[in-house]
């Protein structure tokens, strides 16, 4: 499987597979376009979960999102949990594989944090090498998400829409376009939010995050835990315009609210995909 | 100063982020000082300021996350323990454990593994004895939860074994099965907790348990000694016809119990091993 292959491949519309939405699943089998699940809440585990995805996958596109990777750090690349993701990505058929533009960790420490990583050509050579074994592992694209940061480092070399294109021009690896998340490292660091979008690599955006954040008095954060507020929606918008479509999906991991409020606040990107069909037709019209 | 490497910068970021009080008292300790000068760190030559927050409390946003995530974890593992200690011990005790076992695995399921044996060091709690036990039947019923799946035997499969094969065979136990024995009512004191009636320190009582899955949910079967010591062999491998030699006078019952535990799930198999004698 390659990336261009992967780029055509648009699932639509999916939201997380979640513990507290597991009954509500297995009994009405809901009418969504894919579930996304977080790597490691299936791996090292036997249990229920795992009878759930089985079942889940037999049924819908799953998509593998992971915080463990830690394809940042100086540490070298854990070959256990790459193992472990492959044998999981295999089980239930993962269409794509996606972790975090960041560190987790080093020294054999896993702080469980998606922390940020200076852009520089250093960090950037350290990545592109474990990008690439990570591909030869999976044999297939890996796909990696920009993070929601809170600070920036003094010695960064490029911006991050460059250390993306570098990144994939390095290894053609995808990349996962996390809309609150430009819109909250935007706000944090001030930068024009809709200016990063049109810097972005679009032929290697494989698929888009939709969430919600909270707001402090001196930053935004990441937290997932309530509906997308409008100006990411208009930042979708725009992504959605510049990348002509991708699978996107709305995530939901604090605070989660039953399953039917959670594909609710889903389906409203149905609105701003169709108008974007709707344009892209009229064009082709005219 | 030329600007950190990454692997400096990521030591020193990775000391921030664990120091148990903020930012500030991370960059001026010793450790960091090794990898970035106080100085630069201090003064936004490391993480830039933004215009509403100075690099300190940029660097408290990761600082202040760290350490109640992990207490989080251990917290949704260890609800009965933190009845038995009280909220404030219970949070002193995790951010104990947090600074001396740091998390060394990808997956957040293992990082309260080496708690019962933590609490069993500190000489400062009471009834430590009491609370390793709780920790311990609180973490199998964690391992219990995620251990591999498995298939129960049918013991159709062993009608044909003769009474010599019966005892020379060693069954498989499931892989979620664990065992407990305690000085203390460690068992009844969690189902006590679970069933919201505030139970108190108990007195000693030697307690037996096993800890198992079956059908998606966790179970704790109390035992007696016999019963315990026959399942105990069972699981360390030992052939049938010498573990049930523990039951002594209680040698009747094996045929309930090993029904009653067949049908619970607690054996996936056998081996039979080729017959040594001469």
């Amino acid at each position: 499987m390659n990336l261009s292959d992967l780029r055509q491949d648009d699932l639509g519309l999916g939201i997380g597979l979640r513990t507290v939405h597991f009954g509500h699943i297995l009994e009405n089998w809901p009418d969504i376009d894919w579930f996304e699940i977080l790597s490691e809440n299936f791996m090292h585990t036997g249990g229920r979960p795992m009878y759930i995805l089985d079942q889940v996958a037999e049924r819908y596109p799953i998509v593998m999102h992971g915080v463990s990777m830690n394809i940042g750090s100086k540490d070298p690349l854990d070959l256990e949990y790459m193992q472990e993701l492959k044998v999981l990505r295999n089980r239930c058929k993962a269409r794509f594989v996606s972790d975090h533009i960041c560190w987790t960790g080093v020294d054999g420490t896993n702080l469980h944090d998606l922390l940020p990583i200076p852009y520089t050509e250093e960090a950037l050579k350290v990545m592109a090498e474990k990008v690439k074994q990570v591909q030869d592992i999976l044999e297939a694209p890996l796909t990696l998400e920009n993070p929601s940061t809170y600070l920036e480092f003094a010695h960064s070399e490029m911006s991050e829409p460059e250390f993306l294109r570098q990144l994939a021009n390095e290894t053609g690896c995808g990349f996962l376009m996390d809309v609150n998340n430009v819109f909250v490292c935007a706000s944090n660091h001030g930068f024009d939010a809709k200016e990063y979008l049109r810097q972005v690599p679009w032929d290697q955006v494989l698929q888009f995050h939709l969430a919600g954040h909270s707001t402090f008095e001196t930053h935004k954060l990441d937290t997932h835990d309530g509906p997308v507020c409008d100006e990411v929606w208009e930042l979708y918008r725009l992504a959605h315009e510049l990348s002509g479509g991708r699978s996107t999906l709305m995530e939901w991991d604090a605070d989660i609210p039953d399953f039917d409020a959670v594909h609710g606040e889903a389906l409203k990107a149905r609105e701003y995909r169709q108008s974007m069909s709707s344009t892209s037709s009229s064009l082709e019209n005219d | 100063m030329t600007d950190p490497d990454l692997l400096s910068l990521q030591r020193w970021m990775s000391l921030v982020v664990q120091h148990p009080k903020d930012a500030q008292a991370a960059v001026r300790s010793k450790k960091a000082k090794q990898y970035i000068p106080t100085g630069l760190a201090m003064h936004g030559k490391v993480v830039l300021p933004s215009s509403r927050m100075e690099p300190m409390a940029r660097l408290d946003v990761y600082n202040g996350g760290y350490l109640s995530r992990l207490i989080d974890v251990i917290r949704s593992d260890f609800p009965g323990l933190i009845h038995a200690l009280g909220e404030h011990a219970f949070f002193h005790l995790a951010q104990d454990y947090v600074e001396k076992h740091p998390s060394q695995h990808a997956n957040l399921i293992f990082f309260a593994a080496k708690l019962p044996g933590f609490i069993a060091k500190r000489k400062d709690l009471p009834k430590r004895a009491f609370l390793r036990d709780l920790a311990q039947l609180e973490w199998f019923i964690s391992e219990a939860f995620h251990a591999p799946a498995s298939q129960a035997i049918d013991p159709a499969s062993m009608q044909n074994l003769s009474p010599e094969e019966w005892a020379r065979i060693a069954l498989h136990c499931s892989p979620s099965l664990r065992l407990l024995e305690s000085p203390y009512p460690v068992n009844g004191y969690l189902q006590s907790f679970f069933d919201d009636k505030e139970p108190e320190f108990p007195a000693r009582a030697i307690s037996r348990v096993a800890i198992y899955r079956k059908d998606f949910r966790v179970w704790r079967l109390g035992l007696d000694k016999p019963a315990f010591q026959v399942l105990s062999k069972l699981l360390a491998g030992e052939a049938f016809g010498t573990a049930i030699e523990c039951a002594g006078d209680q040698a009747h019952r094996i045929g309930d119990w090993f029904q009653d535990w067949s049908a619970d799930g607690l054996f996936t198999g056998y081996t039979l091993p080729p017959d040594s004698t001469p």
